[in-house]
């Protein structure tokens, strides 16, 4: 059985040696395993190779540095020991799909593509089961109609969001439709790291319901991974971080919208508790082209 | 874990090699991860062209071979070979690769149940190899699996003899 704090451990030392010269075997001495036990561990528990895991967070450390400081790319590129400008771009573009010196251009970046450390919630989140593998799948447009906001740091109004809705389709008098729940948050490009617009919604005929405070809005038809989410609705972001830091880098898959959607089904119970499921879809597309054309 | 010390002339193997992190897909002790692939490889080879490797010591030994490269200490990749002990060389298919082990003396650890799935290199290098008066001799180290190895699902039952490259 492979020891979960050991490997967070394990994780607290890469994160303080993001900067440093450090090797694959310095982690495994830091936790008193082999280099190959170590290797093995670590990738049980959190689904990346030590290497692949240092190298994602220097490189997303380092994209953060691009946009919050004014130091030379040089620089940075040697603060998170790349050799050479032509080492850190092209390691950079891989998992940025685009220049370290357009990224600064941009002043922006899809916080979705910055991989956060690794927290031991996430640990412990990803080893809850097998849960966490997509079926990939076409779906048809459909129309929804729901109460939107923005969300900033602050997630807790996407539970007050969903109450508004049951009172605003309380207050149009009727049953909410026959169509399912959905959650669907979106994330313009040029918007702050975990900032997204979210719509509480329910599946509609067009032209759907009205009522003072509700829109409406057309999903378009999409290939979507879906996972399954369990947990409550506060654990949402560790989902979101397997599958845009640990799933899609090596499923041969790209993002293709700013669009995630949660499936609900047709009743909403019990969202804050530990044993509630919902799907979770993230729109893909097969990899393959150049996207920094 | 005491060792025995023994004396080996040069092996010579022939089999399927990997080199990487082999639990890049999955850490498990499954058949997912890229050594268990490595090993259906082999077997399935081994099932359907027996006839075609010549000079074979013996068809009930395997070898899993563990080798250090110059990069494996800073990315955790490592190379992995697989295969069978062959006499000598001739019409070698061209499928398979050729492992050749110097002439050394290896530290045989016996392995049994668990011990087989816990982190026997820090046992051996850390601590047996630390007051043995014994040095690492080469980068690699050797898995002998025959008939006393009954696999992953019966480790309980296993028996697994692994051989360190040793010099004084």
């Amino acid at each position: 059985m492979p020891d979960v704090a050991l490997i967070a451990e394990a994780v607290d030392f890469i994160e303080a040696n993001l900067k440093a010269d450090i090797a694959v075997a310095d982690m495994a001495d830091a936790v008193s395993y082999s280099l190959y036990y170590f290797c093995r561990m670590f990738n049980q528990v959190t689904r990346h190779t030590p290497y692949d895991y240092l190298m994602r967070r220097r490189l997303s450390e380092s994209a953060r540095a691009l946009l919050q400081t004014d130091r030379k790319i040089i620089d940075i590129a040697l603060d998170y020991q790349f050799n050479s400008p032509e080492t850190f771009s092209r390691a950079f573009k891989r998992m940025f799909g685009t220049q370290p010196s357009r990224l600064r251009k941009q002043e922006s970046v899809d916080g979705r593509r910055l991989m956060p450390r690794l927290t031991r919630a996430h640990i412990v989140h990803i080893n809850k089961g097998p849960y966490l593998r997509p079926v990939l799948e076409e779906r048809d447009a459909f129309c929804v109609t729901g109460v939107m906001t923005w969300v900033r740091q602050d997630r807790a109004v996407v539970s007050e969001l969903w109450d508004l809705l049951a009172r605003e389709l309380e207050r149009g008098g009727r049953a909410p439709a026959s169509g399912d729940y959905y959650g669907i948050a979106t994330y313009p490009e040029d918007w702050g790291e975990r900032d997204f617009l979210y719509m509480a919604a329910v599946e509609t005929q067009e032209p759907g319901l009205t009522g003072p405070a509700l829109v409406s809005k057309r999903v378009p038809a999409l290939r979507y991974a879906r996972f399954v989410h369990k947990g409550p609705t506060r654990d949402l972001p560790l989902t979101l971080d397997y599958v845009y830091h640990t799933w899609l880098p090596r499923s041969g898959e790209r993002l293709v919208s700013s669009l995630v959607v949660e499936c609900y089904g047709r009743e909403l119970k019990d969202l804050d508790s530990e044993e509630a499921e919902r799907e979770i879809c993230v729109p893909v597309e097969p990899e393959g082209g150049d996207e920094d054309s | 874990m005491e060792p025995a010390i023994v004396e080996r002339r040069q092996m010579t193997l022939l089999g399927f090699s990997f080199f990487g992190d082999p639990f890049a897909s999955s850490g498990g002790w499954t058949e997912e991860n890229e050594i268990g692939r490595l090993w259906k490889r082999f077997m399935a080879y081994f099932v359907n062209h027996r006839h075609r490797i010549k000079h074979v010591v013996a068809d009930d030994v395997m070898y899993e071979v563990c080798v250090e490269h110059e990069e494996t200490a800073r990315t955790g990749e490592f190379e992995v070979f697989v295969g069978l002990e062959v006499e000598r060389l001739e019409d070698v298919p061209v499928e398979l690769s050729v492992k050749i082990l110097p002439p050394t003396t290896y530290a045989v650890f016996t392995l049994r149940g668990q011990q087989i799935v816990s982190d026997w290199h820090k046992l051996i290098y850390d601590e047996w190899m630390s007051g043995s008066g014994y040095r690492k001799a080469y980068a690699y180290d050797v898995q002998r699996y025959d008939e006393r190895f009954k696999g992953v699902q019966r480790i309980e039952e296993s028996i697994l003899d692994v051989c360190v490259p040793v010099r004084r």
